[in-house]
Order: structure tokens, then sequence, then C-alpha cells
């Protein structure tokens, strides 16, 4: 499904360049849930926006379904994150002036799904994510913990291949971030959509199937 | 289709982010751009009020469109009646009035100056200037007055210590009152003022008037002597047209017109038109900055969100087109309340209260062609100034966007 080698990235501070990322190379079977673990600095949300196509890294490759996508023109990368990738960032990064079910069916709309098929997609999505009364209201009427399963519910929309999800708890009271986690494990369990995900957490580690440990932009341990 | 699907995402997003999004920030903007196009529109229709004005002015109180002349200087026409029969012939000539030189100076008392006194007939001179009508004394001349004078404001003074020209003027002459006149003939005599008119206009205001049958009386060889024979056309065709056609037949006869008289208002009008011209460039040049700013700030402000578009697949296409879409929409909210206000606003306040010139009271002229030509200027203006910061923002790396850099 997905195929890493060497993959490296370098950030520029000025003059100094500091090594995010140093030869990292994996495989990720499809329908996996994959935790990239870490402390803070470690390059797990750096390699998790290589892998989401949002950053270029600098060497190496990332081969989705068969398809070297590193150097693929910026228009192309924006069609492969609408059609076939999903992100949940850590913060909940919906659009303000949507509701809920706007906001999950927005990439439907870009994607050329036909309008009632899309709200009908983003309302079941949002009855999946436990939102079925909230479909209305708008990202301030919500608590994060909502906001979060709303873009977990954007995400999934089109139907990706993979969902990245950027530390989807950060933000989010215990109770909440259980929730955020659990509708991630049950929509892989349910869907066979490969879920990534990035966390701090110890905790996490129990919702994945294959755990990357990331120390100083390498990789240090993989259990599958 | 891919463009299509942008085109309809962009609308979506726009009229929910001006439905849902800062209010202030969409009234601000739109008061912002109505405020601008009135701004584009003002001066210009003040200026053109003006150039109107003493166009109307120097037409209807001094040249009227097409003056003939001698072609001799210094000489009368001869054949005034012949003349006149054949310029009234023409379909383009509404009316046309003979006037003779008869004075060169006025005297009241002690007080004296040099003015023009013209013989005029005044039924046809009714029919091709407006100042009879522009009466503040007394009335204008009837064909059979004798001993009578009609004296612009300007010479009377009447009593007007405010105006322009008071302190050479008779300064307090009246309906009434006897002044002197010295004819060509080297004669003088005292006629009785029988009006006063004001035509708002310096040029005209310094004009004398007695009838041709009291010009008979006094100067034997006036019969069918005129100085100018002043013609008014209805305007189907050009003024030089005209006066080209009138002249076909002629000979020993030349023409202006009414341009070709405005003299040193016609320099000043240049002037008024290259200030025009400088301040519609300042202003379009301060419209975009400001659409930029404000357009910029917003963007800047929404970066993130649009960070977040890109990175979930929305295409840059339709985040563009979104900006466009809503800076379409505040321009033409914006363009449609400033010319309400202009057309029905600030239009009809100058015209109760006018503003003064030394050509007369000047109105804002409204010129629909101009209105249009600025709607569609600071439209564009607008769209480019949206433009160039959304398709900056979109070029920007995703992360970069997101994280505000």
């Amino acid at each position: 499904m997905i195929t890493v080698k060497n993959l490296s990235k370098i950030y520029k501070m000025g003059k100094v360049e500091v090594p995010a990322l140093s030869d990292v190379s994996f495989n990720i079977e499809k329908g996996m849930m994959v935790g990239l673990m870490g402390k803070s600095g470690s390059g797990k949300t750096t390699l998790l926006r290589q892998l989401s196509l949002i950053d270029r890294p600098n060497g190496g490759s990332i081969i989705i379904d068969n398809k070297d996508v590193i150097d693929l023109p910026e228009g192309k990368r924006s069609t492969l994150r609408l059609n076939t990738l999903g992100y949940v960032f850590q913060e909940y990064a919906l659009i303000p002036e949507l509701t809920a079910i706007e906001n999950v069916y927005l990439p439907a709309m870009m994607s050329g799904v036909k309008s009632s098929e899309y709200k009908r997609l983003a309302k079941d999505l949002l009855e999946t994510v436990g939102l079925e009364n909230e479909i209305n209201h708008l990202p301030k009427e919500l608590s994060g913990g909502q906001q979060q399963r709303v873009a977990i519910a954007r995400a999934m929309i089109n139907n990706p291949k993979v969902i990245f999800a950027d530390e989807p708890t950060a933000n989010l009271d215990s109770i909440s971030a259980k929730t955020v986690m659990d509708t991630l494990k049950n929509l892989n369990n349910k869907t066979g959509v490969t879920i990534i995900f990035v966390s701090h957490d110890p905790d996490d580690k129990k919702y994945a199937k294959q755990l990357i440990f990331l120390k100083d932009g390498k990789i240090t341990e993989e259990y599958v | 289709m891919k463009s299509l699907r942008s085109v309809k995402v962009s609308i979506f997003l726009a009229i929910r982010s001006l439905w849902r999004g800062n209010k202030g920030i969409t009234l601000l903007t739109i008061g912002m751009l109505a405020l601008i196009y009135i701004n584009l529109l003002f001066l210009p229709s003040l200026i053109e009020g003006l150039s109107h004005k003493v166009s109307m002015q120097l037409v209807e109180t001094l040249t009227s469109n097409v003056i003939l002349s001698s072609s001799n200087t210094g000489s009368n026409i001869t054949n005034t009646d012949e003349l006149l029969m054949n310029v009234r012939s023409n379909t383009s000539v509404i009316d046309a009035t003979p006037t003779l030189r008869v004075g060169t100076q006025i005297s009241k008392g002690d007080i004296s100056n040099v003015w023009s006194v013209d013989a005029i007939d005044p039924d046809s001179y009714d029919e091709v200037f407006t100042t009879p009508n522009n009466m503040i004394e007394g009335s204008f001349l009837d064909k059979n007055d004798t001993n009578s004078i009609v004296l612009g404001v300007e010479i009377a003074g009447a009593g007007q210590t405010d105006m322009q020209g008071y302190a050479t003027s008779l300064k307090n002459v009246h309906t009434g009152d006897t002044v002197t006149v010295s004819l060509l003939n080297g004669k003088t005599h005292d006629f009785k003022v029988k009006g006063i008119f004001d035509n708002n206009f310096l040029q005209s205001d310094q004009k004398a008037y007695i009838s041709q049958n009291e010009a008979a009386l006094l100067l034997p060889i006036t019969k069918d002597h005129s100085t100018s024979i002043y013609v008014k056309s209805n305007s189907i065709e050009t003024d030089t047209n005209l006066g080209d056609n009138l002249m076909s037949e002629q000979t020993g006869i030349k023409y202006q017109t009414s341009d070709d008289l405005a003299g040193p208002v016609k320099d000043q009008l240049k002037t008024f038109d290259l200030i025009n011209q400088i301040l519609k460039i300042i202003s379009l040049v301060v419209a975009a900055i400001t659409v930029f700013i404000v357009t910029y700030v917003d963007l800047i402000n929404k970066r993130k969100q649009i960070g977040i578009e890109r990175a979930i697949g929305i295409q840059s296409k339709a985040i563009i087109g979104n900006y466009l879409l809503k800076s379409a929409f505040f321009a033409m909210i914006g363009i449609g309340i400033g010319a309400l206000v202009f057309l029905y606003v600030l239009a009809p306040i100058v015209v109760q209260h006018p503003f003064k010139f030394p050509y007369g009271f000047v109105t804002l002229y409204i010129n629909q062609d101009a209105m249009i030509q600025n709607a569609i200027i600071l439209a564009t203006v607008t769209l480019v100034s949206s433009l160039v910061p959304a398709y900056q923002s979109v070029r920007i790396k995703i992360l970069d966007a997101i994280w505000g850099l």
C-alpha cells in the first residue's frame, strides 16, 4: 500500500540546516492502523506531512499504490489529497463559515459527486461519528471533540485509501480523546481504510496494529 | 468538468463566507468601495458640470452657436436682411439675430468705463439668447423701445458691492436711472435704463443693448447693416458643419463657432480637464491600493484556512475563484450603493446648493457613459487587487500557509 524508502527532510533555518528525517524506510499494508510514536521533535509529524503530500521531502521515495508520488506536480498531488488521502489536523481545522455537514461534503463537492449523493454521504458519516444531531451546527457551536469528529467525517467523505491524523487528540480532554480514537479505530475496522496517526501519548499504542517509533528523525523501533 | 466543479465550489464558499462571515468587514469593504466610486465620480462631474455650464453660458448668452461677420476686419455686414433670410432657411437653424455695435463707452455722473453697446432686434434676440429671461431689475427691450437701454449687472453695478466687477462698474445704477453712451459717430446720447440683467457670466454681463429702431434714429447708416449675426442651431449637425454650410453660398462673410470664441475660458477648461484626468488616475491608484490592502489583510487572516482547504484537496482555482467572486460582489454592491448615493443624494443636494463659480452656479453633470466607465474600471481594479494576494496565497507552501508564515 505505502512504501517509504530512504526518506529525508531537511529544514533550513536561515543558513542552518536542521535534519528532520534521515533515511527513513518502512512499509504499510492496506487496512493497517499505524501509530507514529515518539517524543516531541522526533520527526513524526514531519514524516506524516511528507506521506500525506502536504510537504515535499528532500530525498527518498514514497510509493502509494505502486506509484511514486514524490515528484508529482502540485495539481496531481492536490487531486491525490482530494480523492485518495484524508487528513485530520491537530487543530480541528474546520472552515468556520460552513456547518458541520457542509464542512464534511466540501471535498466531495470538489471531486464531482452529485449533490444529493454527497449530502446523503455526509449525513451518514456524521451519524457514524455520532453527530447526527449537530449536522447544521457551525464549528463554533461544537466542542473540540465534536469538531475533531467532523474533521474525521470530512476526511472520510471521498472514500480515501488512507487517512492521516496528526495528533488528533492533542487538544482534547481525555473523554473526548478516547471518543476520537475509538471513532478512528471503528472506521478502520468497519471500512478497512488505512489510518496513520501521530501521537506522543503512550496510551494510544493500543489503537495501533503497526507502530513506528521515531527519535531524532530516524526509526528506532517498528512493530507489526 | 474540473473547472466547472471549481466554479461550483467557489460560488459555494463565497456565498457561505458572505452570509456567515464577518459582517463588519463586509460592510466596511462595501462602504469603502461606495465612497471610492463616489470620489471617482464627484470631481469629474463637477468639472464636467462647470465645463457644460461655461459652454452653455457662452452659447446662450454671448456667442450663440455660429457667429457670422464680415471677412473684412472692421467692416459691417451690409446685406443683413438677405443673409438672415438665407440663414433662417437652413433646417439646422432655429433662429438668427443681428447685432450692430453702436457705442463704446457708458457713463453715469463721474463714473465712466469702456463697454460695448449693441443695437439688437429684441424679438429675434429673445429666440437666440436667454439674456431676456435673466432680468434682475425692470424688463428687457421691446422692438419699439426708444431711448431705452438694458445693462448687464457688471456695468450697472446695481449696488451689489460683493460682485466681482463692482469696482469697475457704474456702481449703483438701477432701472429708471439715466446713463450716457458715447456713440460710434462721436456723439453722446442719454438713455433711460429699462432693465438690468444678470446671466451669472462675467463676459455676457458686461454688455449693454439698445433696440435697432433706436439705433436707426441715432445712426442713420444702420439700415441693413450689422456687426455680427448670431445663429442658434438645433445641434443636429456640428457648429463647424453648420458654419461651412452657411458659408457655401456667401462671399465676404466669415464664420466663427462658440468654441473659437471661448478664448481664455477654453484654456481654463482644458486646465480643468487636465486636473480632472490627473485626479482620476490618483483616485484609481488610491482605490487599487485600498482594495488591495483590505483584501490582503483579509487573506492574511485567512491564510491558515486557505492552507487547510488546499490540504484537503480543494483546487487552487476554486480558492482564488472564491475570493474573486467575493470581490466582484463587493464591487457590485459598493458601486451600486455609490451610484445610488451619487444620483439620488449628492446630485440633488448640489442642485439645491450649487457651487458658485465666476461662470455661474454649477451643479454636478451626470454622465452615464462616464459612470459606466468608472464602474468597469473600479470593478476591474477591485478584481485585480484581490486576484494578486489570492494568487500569492495559493502559491506558498501549504505548511507555510497553515502556520501563517
